[in-house]
């Protein structure tokens, strides 16, 4: 099985049909994040993984290679989700005025998802990637450009609230 | 905090799964190709639009010179002189084919 740095290195000299496997070695694990990100919305969490790759796509040349590919699609991830959500919020709110009635439809454990309902976006990420994907702080902190002691306070405030 | 821990337990194990991974890897390929096609596209419209602005640069000035020149030219022309120069020539044309014609009729 080939790399990650080898697919991209592939991707970068001999076009993006090469990208498609790295596509398919993390589709369903950007689809996961997505999904515990936006409280089960399918299709938003399609979205972010589509945008996610993307984005990844057009900022190849500058991949760090001493970094894993997934961390770096992490990041990439998890600031589609900060953008998609901004614009969620304003299409939401547009919604709101006109038609009430709009809700997503959620998927999946929807225990998971009632427990950080109460969280900010940012909180969401902290909580979902310490807790469940295990990513140290200072990982979280780059993924989000946040100060390590503000990644450690925001998952202090996050706690105090689902407790 | 037991109950968070439960709740993050069950989540860990549940695997999320794309519908159809294949589609959506050809599919986001498919953007990809389309995003690549219009960015070389804006590429090759802009320097288009550079040559050619160099081009209508370069030609402009020599156009304007040219112009100028013809401006300058035709107003120093002296508009008596030209139209004595065509009385004589005509005077002239007329006076070699009168000739012509007399020395057809001389040999015959």
């Amino acid at each position: 099985m080939e790399s990650d740095e080898e697919l991209i290195k592939r991707s970068l000299s001999g076009g993006s049909h090469h990208y498609g496997t790295l596509i398919q070695r993390y589709a369903d694990y950007l689809f996961g994040l997505g999904m515990r990100l936006t409280g089960g919305n399918r299709e938003l969490a399609e979205d972010i993984s589509q945008q996610s790759f993307l984005r990844s796509y057009r900022y190849l040349k500058s991949f760090d290679h001493r970094q894993p590919y997934k961390h770096w699609l992490t990041g990439i991830a998890v600031n589609c989700f900060k953008d998609m959500a901004q614009k969620e919020r304003r299409y939401t709110a547009l919604l709101y005025d006109v038609e009430p009635s709009y809700s997503p439809h959620p998927e999946g454990n929807a225990d998971f998802f009632n427990l950080i309902k109460p969280l900010t976006e940012d909180e969401k990420i902290i909580f979902t990637l310490k807790y469940l994907y295990e990513y140290k702080i200072t990982e979280i902190a780059d993924f989000l450009d946040l100060k390590l002691g503000t990644v450690k306070s925001k998952i202090s405030r996050a706690l105090e609230k689902l407790k | 905090m037991k109950q968070i821990d439960a709740i993050i337990r069950a989540e860990k194990e549940v695997d999320y799964r794309q519908r159809d991974k294949q589609l959506f890897s050809f599919y986001t390929l498919t953007l990809i190709a389309q995003e690549n096609a219009s960015r070389n596209l804006k590429k090759m419209l802009a320097i288009g639009l550079c040559l050619f602005s160099i081009c209508v640069a370069f030609l402009i000035s020599p156009i304007t010179q040219i112009t100028s020149d013809i401006i300058a030219y035709l107003s120093a022309i002296d508009t008596d002189a030209i139209l004595t120069m065509t009385l004589i020539s005509y005077a002239a044309t007329a006076i070699i084919m009168a000739l012509f014609k007399s020395r057809t009729t001389i040999f015959r």
